[in-house]
């Protein structure tokens, strides 16, 4: 009798550890990628808000050159149009397409500052050199907000995939999430040497 | 990376039994040369410890012999040889040691992200200003490649260094308007890369200080280890997202 009551206790004590780990687990692994989503949320937020000055910018940028690349309008008018295609991409809120219009707007924006570059008396404007650095800025910005969204996805993607979170994830209704990547031609922001 | 204070500091009575052992090396060894003259560094320690107590921001000044060989490395374990990637990584995420042998991650203060780093690599020839999120309206893009321009390649090209930074420093610093609250001030701003680290000599490795300690301890000294309080320490400043410019001379 009194053995068995003893062993009672033992078992309802390693339950209640076991238990107790287990919720510990669940509930720590629920807040853990939570917060990561959050995160990962919060970045992408910056991401858009660099985006769009991005697109604020461009007319900007493309009336001050307009004045003084007289052989390269056709890059002016690309950017000009993969602006809209841009704008039009970002509403439908679908990030793979994002990144697509993204990619073509970046390479056709690094062209023009090769061709800035290229053009000794366009350096000479001081209006187009603050256009320049202002889109160097902004492209700066774009590239490092992507870099920290890029890895709060990776971790927040790797808890979601990882153990213990994989047996959990899709119940509670995760999913991984996309990279922000930049397409062919834009890997390298563009860069303005003073 | 380490600040103009190299040394760590150390009291009075183990200072002296560390002076003796480094005597002789010393002698043979020729001492370490800054790349900006020491003249130039007080300068611009003094005017940015100014700047911190009138506006509380932070001004830090980070010289690199080359973008390449200073081992500052990437989540991945990459060393960063972009000068704009590496001024985004320096400014938000390197631990600096400060005078008092805390380390701080983030320029700027914690909160208002008002920090600017003034990045140059000696041998690419290459400049970065970096401007916290805090102060992007006060120094915008523009203005930070003109100060650029009018007082850092000038002098960058003529090879003074030290002149080249601290007007441009000065310039950076009448951008931000004096407030006055009071808050900790950093107390260090000027950042060299560490040549010394590739070949550490004997008497500045951890063995040779423990077995002094060792030493001590067993002669019955009772002496203080302010060594021993780097790490940690302050913590998290402010923190920037790409914005500034960049440029060569």
């Amino acid at each position: 009798m009194n053995r068995n009551f003893l062993l009672v206790i033992v078992i309802v004590v390693i339950a209640l550890i076991v238990g107790g780990v287990f919720a510990a687990l669940y509930f720590g692994t629920y807040n853990n990628i939570v917060s990561l989503e959050a995160g990962a949320d919060e970045k992408w937020a910056q991401v858009e808000q660099e985006l769009q000055r991005r697109y604020d910018l461009i007319p900007n940028v493309v009336n001050s050159a307009k004045l003084y690349i007289e052989y390269e309008g056709s890059v002016l008018e690309e950017i000009t149009s993969l602006r809209s295609q841009w704008a039009a991409a970002s509403q439908t809120g679908d990030v793979d397409s994002i990144n697509n219009a993204t990619g073509e707007l970046e390479s056709s924006l690094s062209r023009l500052i090769v061709v800035f570059e290229n053009y000794p008396e366009l350096k000479a404007s001081q209006i187009v050199e603050d256009m320049m650095i202002e889109l160097e800025g902004t492209e700066n910005r774009i590239s490092t907000e992507r870099m920290r969204y890029n890895e709060a996805v990776r971790d927040y993607n790797v808890a979601v995939k990882a153990f213990p979170g994989n047996f959990w994830a899709s119940g509670w209704g995760f999913e991984s999430k996309a990279y922000f990547e930049a397409k062919v031609g834009a890997e390298d922001p563009p860069q303005v040497s003073g | 990376m380490r600040g103009k204070q190299a040394m760590p500091r150390v009291s009075g009575k183990i200072f002296s039994v560390i002076f003796v052992f480094t005597l002789l090396p010393m002698l043979v060894v020729p001492a370490q040369g800054y790349i900006v003259a020491i003249e130039w560094i007080d300068e611009i320690e003094y005017y940015a410890l100014q700047v911190d107590q009138d506006t509380t921001a932070e001004i830090v000044v980070v010289v690199l012999r080359s973008l390449t060989g200073h081992e500052v490395t990437d989540r991945d374990g990459n060393e960063i040889s972009d000068i704009v990637q590496l001024g985004v990584y320096i400014f938000n995420e390197l631990p600096l040691e400060t005078y008092d042998g805390d380390t701080v991650v983030g320029i700027g203060k914690e909160g208002k992200d008002n920090g600017v780093l003034i990045l140059v690599a000696i041998e690419e020839q290459q400049w970065r200003i970096e401007v916290g999120y805090g102060l992007e309206g006060d120094i915008t893009d523009i203005e930070t490649n003109r100060i650029a321009q009018d007082y850092l390649v000038p002098q960058l090209s003529q090879g003074n260094y030290g002149e080249g930074i601290y007007d441009t420093l000065v310039a950076l610093g009448q951008q931000i308007p004096v407030t006055n609250q009071t808050v900790e001030v950093r107390g260090t701003y000027y950042y060299e890369q560490d040549t010394a680290t590739e070949e550490v000599p004997f008497w500045e490795t951890d063995w040779f200080l423990y077995s002094i300690i060792i030493l001590l301890v067993l002669l019955g000294f009772s002496v203080g280890f302010p060594i021993f309080r780097r790490g940690g320490g302050r913590g998290k400043g402010g923190s920037s997202g790409g914005g500034g410019s960049t440029g060569g001379w």
